[in-house]
């Protein structure tokens, strides 16, 4: 595996960026093939692995996720607006906040729909709990069975020093893991051109594992951090911290599916 | 059963898939096989240039006569497990260590770079070049010292073109939208704050609060703006929670406006 060294580090410069979209302009280096990318300190940061999903394996899961249809109204800073009040119907200001109406219909005209597969933590008002999609379609989760697995022994193999942590964290509560994986959660995002944004409902400290899926040209995601962008194709993955790691997405054309394997934040704390 | 042998597509230890699409990583099947033995098992010892993964399963569903089969039975012991295993720790660590090292180098290199174009900034050319050349001479070459300086200087320009880059925002089409969409929604927003009519005055400066003259003008500029009606939201409950940590009565008079209700506390 090609290693590089992710020499200038830019992170006061990017606090700016969140929100914003990214621009070729911010790329300085991609990442195409196998690569491991390691910072000054010698910790591997960005792992991305080239046709490691068997194709019909990520097509079978392009076609089980592609009909998620949720709009990314809770996620303001992804979609690149701000988090504004909503207009009721009645004229008034509704005291509940997110990506106003209008957005929201431009990016439904894009195609543009997430999902949430498997368990979420506990949050103000609800226990932790499998999530409404996963209640009403089983076969998205089940029907993917051995992708998720395959991407837990990838995950093991490329970045196991955060796998050990995750794994140490997750064992905890096992009836809230994949398969006895270290993912708790799936998060699917079609069409979604990401504006610069923080992971931060994931597990601090380890990697989440992202995979796109479908058939697309761009969107690259890229980290401005480093003026790094990762062109990854459906079968690769790439692994990154995305709670600590600055990312959003290039344009891209055609249709485009992204999946985040990851293991919720306070999952730690539903068994007690 | 037989089993193919994946072209090593970047990772360190193979992964061997089944035909009932299981999969095991080589060393935890078979311990026997070594890394270069692995390649053998296709195409009688030559190695298979599959970049893509599909391909090569392709292939070798193709020539199945090329795949040869093995026992699949032989499992590590509990020992070579570790051993393996510690092997493989030890490794990562070097390797880590090994890197930092190249990264100070090229650290280090960058700040003598920059130490050295002061000292020419400070003494001048000629000076600089005896200096260079008495003082640092048996440590440094000046033709190297030239290196480094040149290596500073280009680090410290792309560092400043970098930030500039970054201040640079997309202007593809979707970004568009998206900003419009969401300038347009503000817009909307700030007027339904503004068409809400005059407030009823809330005599802030009655209640024992310590402000003065900056304290009450920021407190003006910030009921005049659009964030007035959330800050007046928390700062009810701030001053409602106080009352009942001191046990102080709340008065409510349920035809008012909730406003009122901070001053009447």
């Amino acid at each position: 595996m090609k290693t590089i060294l992710l020499r200038r580090d830019h992170q006061d410069a990017v606090t700016d960026l969140e929100g914003k979209f990214p621009a070729l302009s911010h790329v300085r280096k991609t990442l195409m093939e196998t690569t491991e990318a390691r910072t000054k300190d010698g910790i591997v940061r960005v792992v991305l692995a080239c046709n490691v999903i068997p194709t019909a394996w990520h097509k079978l899961a392009y076609e089980l996720w592609n009909n998620v249809d949720e709009l990314p109204d809770n996620r303001p800073t992804a979609v690149g607006s701000a988090s504004l009040r909503r207009i009721k119907n009645d004229g008034m200001l509704s005291g509940r906040r997110g990506v106003p109406r209008r957005t929201l219909k431009v990016l439904r005209k894009h195609g543009t729909a997430q999902g949430m597969l498997g368990y979420l933590d506990a949050s103000s008002n609800e226990a932790c709990h499998r999530t409404p999609l996963t209640k009403d379609h089983p076969e998205m989760l089940n029907g993917n069975e051995r992708l998720i697995k395959l991407l837990d022994e990838l995950y093991k193999l490329y970045a196991p020093v955060p796998y050990k942590r995750q794994r140490a964290e997750i064992e905890e509560v096992p009836q809230w893991r994949l398969w006895g994986t270290v993912f708790s959660t799936i998060y699917l995002a079609r069409n979604f051109r990401t504006a610069y944004h923080y992971d931060s409902g994931n597990l601090k400290g380890v990697m989440t594992a992202l995979m796109p899926m479908g058939n697309f040209t761009g969107g690259e995601l890229v980290l401005p951090r480093w003026r790094l962008s990762v062109a990854f194709r459906p079968g690769d993955v790439l692994f990154f911290d995305s709670t600590e790691i600055l990312h959003g997405n290039l344009p891209f054309k055609g249709h485009r599916l992204s999946a985040a394997f990851y293991c919720e934040k306070r999952i730690g704390h539903c068994g007690k | 059963m037989k089993s193919v042998i994946l072209e090593n597509v970047g990772v360190r230890n193979p992964i061997i898939f089944f035909g009932d699409n299981s999969w095991q990583r080589i060393a935890e099947k078979d311990p026997s096989q070594k890394v270069a033995g692995w390649r053998e098992m296709v195409r009688g010892g030559k190695p298979v240039p599959y970049k893509r993964l599909d391909a090569f399963l392709q292939y070798i569903a193709d020539h199945p006569e090329e795949v040869r089969t093995f026992d699949d039975s032989v499992a590590l012991s509990p020992e070579d497990t570790a051993a393996t295993k510690w092997v493989d720790d030890q490794v990562a660590k070097l390797d880590a260590v090994i890197i930092r090292g190249i990264a100070q180098r090229a650290e280090a290199k960058i700040q003598i770079g920059r130490a050295l174009n002061e000292q020419k900034r400070l003494l001048g050319y000629g000076k600089f070049k005896s200096h260079v050349s008495d003082v640092l001479g048996s440590m440094i070459s000046l033709r190297t010292a030239e290196r480094y300086m040149k290596a500073a200087r280009k680090e410290d320009d792309e560092s400043k073109v970098d930030r500039l880059s970054l201040l640079k925002s997309a202007s593809d089409d979707g970004a568009k939208d998206v900003k419009a969409t969401t300038e347009q929604a503000k817009a909307e927003i700030d007027s339904q704050v503004n068409q809400k009519g005059p407030r009823k005055r809330i005599d802030l400066y009655k209640l024992p609060l310590p402000l003065d003259d900056d304290d009450r003008k920021a407190v003006d500029v910030l009921r005049r703006s659009s964030a007035w009606p959330e800050a007046e939201e928390t700062l009810i409950l701030e001053l409602r929670r106080l009352c009942t940590k001191h046990r102080m009565a709340i008065r409510e008079n349920q035809g008012e406006e909730h406003e009122d209700h901070s001053a009447e506390a």
